[in-house]
């Protein structure tokens, strides 16, 4: 039985590496992506184009811009001449945010009792920066405002540095984006390569009919389907070694849990998606078929990643579905392992969870035609139909 | 560490006296930093929260030593917030328009799957040999595609309007027109890898790295191109995406109009020409 399933590995990595396009596109390319994607947007948002229409002209207009420069996050700013500027550049979606100083703006900060006014306009169209600045011109008024604030009190500008709450921020100390986004990224491509590789399979096989070639061999259908899952789980796993190394050589992305467990953990999550991807290849009738549909559900999982919006932010039904996508599950251990050093005491449930739907995903063939599954029920073997895979 | 709570604020047993006393402020902040965003936000939050405690506390130590003018706040600047287009800042009403490109991206996955699929059958031979230009052959093989994509281009809209109720502001033609441009440029582009690629599944592995991955992360929907480094966004400029970006965006909620979105359509037909020309000079070189 070895003997046989060891010669199909033989089979499909000869045929890999006659067509040797794909697994280097998809092992090299994908690192190559990672790596420029993770460097494009993993950092803080900074140089967001800002307008300022100083209405005021004075010593405490060209202080709010300094304070604003000093957020970083915005980068040199346009003067506008009028308030049409704005509008238009607002319009053209060539601003995120625009600032605004009434006259008199500095004669009132001056005065004891003066209300100054400040306004800020944003471009809601681009919600994402659009928050971003506002968090940025907020704090960088409410210190300017606190300042002020002592000074008409006529204490020392330090009479309040006590009365800030110690501020301590975990498992992400300087709060980084690329911690959070490149292992994102990282479990999408890991899906998408074993997903591929998985459709292609079988549904390569029956488009191009040689599977009926395969299917008369001395060959069990569990042979067939363990022969061909063993390649795409090495791929898989290598692919997964790959992009981990990266992200932790070039973006600094720690592993503070136990690496074993993570190991082992990514091995069971490769198998998840390998069932996903068998089921794919075995029910379409084409490649191109089982590439759309892995498409789709990679579109899907891709939204229960939190690279968009985090999981907890969405609303209910949302929460509740995102427990049945394995990338989800996948996804949170990752980064308890990687950034929190977590262990199987916490994680158990998403463990539980992914191995509850992997064999929900392998038992799925079996209720479908009555065929076997690798090992997840291997009390269908069998019952096990060609017709099945011919239809 | 399971992620259940995403800050934890800790109050010395001291905290009483030490604000009666004006000693300062023993609160202590944890913040679960593994997603930046909620755990800046947390941050700011009780930031702000603490120091509204904190002027309401000084306040009535001012007025208890009778100083006068009472602090009515920390913060004399008033600072007047005005969005425009996006009332509330949802994201959803930018994130759903953004998403059409990524949908509009598999006609050109199709395009492209197509034909390696007539290569890897050796239909593409017959194909030659019938009466029909080559030319021809490359535009009748979009045709459906087209008819396929346009239909998305009616549909999307109306279903997030009536779903998520996204406002759409702009004209519905132009952005049917500007939208049928950006599907030419993207059959372009899936044209391209399919005359350059032999077999189904290198030509998908390619326009899954060409076409959807850097059209999720480097068109600017999720992340601002202003905030990318120069070479990724002279890169994203080759994208049909990021122009069709700025196009969703402009039409669907500040409602603007071709005198603003010119160089975005410009842009998208020069790629779409030119992703065009490479595919018919090098599809007539191959076979």
């Amino acid at each position: 039985m070895f003997i046989r399933i060891w010669s199909i590995v033989v089979k499909e990595f000869i045929q890999l590496i006659r067509d040797w396009w794909m697994p280097a596109f998809m092992l090299f390319g994908g690192m190559l992506e990672l790596l420029m994607v993770g460097w494009a947007t993993s950092r803080p948002m900074v140089n967001l184009p800002l307008m300022v229409l100083d209405q005021d002209r004075s010593a405490a207009s060209r202080q709010v811009l300094v304070a604003l420069e000093n957020t970083g996050t915005f980068a040199r700013h346009d003067h506008a001449g009028n308030m049409a500027a704005i509008r238009e550049a607002l319009d053209r979606g060539e601003i995120n945010a625009a600032v605004v100083i009434p006259p008199g703006f500095g004669a009132e900060l001056e005065s004891p009792v003066g209300e100054p006014t400040l306004a800020i306009l944003l471009n809601g169209a681009e919600s994402i920066p659009a928050r971003e600045s506002l968090r940025a011109v907020e704090g960088a008024i409410r210190e300017m405002g606190q300042e002020i604030a002592l000074r008409r009190l006529g204490v020392s500008p330090n009479y309040l540095s006590n009365f800030v709450p110690s501020l301590r921020v975990w498992f992400n100390e300087t709060l980084s984006e690329a911690l959070y986004t490149t292992p994102a990224e990282l479990g999408l491509m890991l899906e998408f390569t074993v997903l591929l590789f998985a459709a292609l399979s079988f549904s390569r096989e029956r488009e191009l009919g040689t599977l009926e070639q395969l299917l008369v061999m001395p060959l069990s259908s569990l042979e067939i389907i363990v022969g061909k899952a063993i390649p795409v789980v090495l791929i898989g796993f290598f692919d997964f070694l790959l992009l981990l190394g990266m992200t932790h050589v070039a973006f600094g992305v720690p592993v503070r849990g136990s690496l074993t467990l993570l190991l082992v953990l990514a091995f069971g999550y490769v198998l998840v998606e390998l069932g996903k991807g068998m089921v794919i290849s075995v029910r379409a009738h084409t490649q191109h078929q089982a590439f759309l549909v892995v498409l789709m559900v990679g579109m899907v999982d891709f939204m229960f990643t939190g690279y968009a919006a985090p999981v907890e932010s969405m609303p209910r039904v949302m929460q509740l579905l995102a427990n049945f996508i394995p990338a989800y599950h996948w996804l949170t251990i990752l980064r308890g392992i990687l950034l929190k050093g977590a262990g199987l005491d916490v994680l158990w449930p998403h463990v539980l969870a992914l191995a509850g739907l992997g064999a929900v995903i392998g038992s799925f063939r079996c209720i479908t035609c009555g065929g076997p599954w690798i090992e997840v029920c291997g009390e269908c073997y069998e019952d096990f139909d060609q017709l099945c895979f011919i239809e | 560490m399971r992620g259940a709570i995403k800050a934890a604020v800790v109050i010395d047993p001291t905290f009483g006296d030490d604000v009666l006393t004006m000693r300062g402020l023993p609160l202590q902040i944890l913040i679960d930093g593994t997603e930046p965003q909620s755990g800046a936000f947390a941050i700011d939050h009780i930031w702000g929260r603490a120091e509204v405690f904190v002027v309401e506390m000084l306040d009535e130590q001012i007025r208890s030593i009778g100083a006068g003018a009472s602090l009515a706040s920390l913060q004399p600047i008033d600072l007047r917030v005005r969005t425009l287009y996006n009332p509330g800042l949802k994201s959803r009403n930018d994130l759903i328009p953004g998403l059409i490109s990524m949908v509009l991206g598999f006609p050109a996955l199709s395009v492209a799957l197509t034909l390696a699929h007539e290569r890897e059958h050796g239909t593409l031979e017959q194909m030659m040999t019938t009466p029909v230009k080559r030319l021809e052959l490359l535009l009748d093989k979009m045709i459906p595609y087209v008819v396929v994509g346009l239909f998305n281009v009616i549909a999307i809209p109306i279903l997030s309007m009536i779903a998520f109720r996204v406002p759409f502001n702009g004209s519905f033609p132009l952005f049917f027109f500007l939208s049928a441009i950006f599907l030419f440029a993207m059959l372009g582009m899936g044209m391209v890898i399919g005359v350059f690629i032999r077999t189904q599944p290198a030509a998908l592995a390619l326009s899954f790295l060409l076409i959807f991955f850097p059209g999720s992360f480097l068109t600017g929907i999720f992340f601002p191109l202003a905030s990318m480094p120069d070479e990724m966004q002279m890169e994203a400029m080759l994208l049909p995406g990021t122009h069709y970006a700025k196009i969703t965006r402009g039409v669907f909620l500040p409602g603007v109009g071709l005198d603003v979105l010119w160089p975005s359509g410009a842009a998208l037909l020069a790629l779409g020409l030119v992703f065009m020309t490479i595919g018919a000079v090098f599809f007539k070189k191959k076979l």
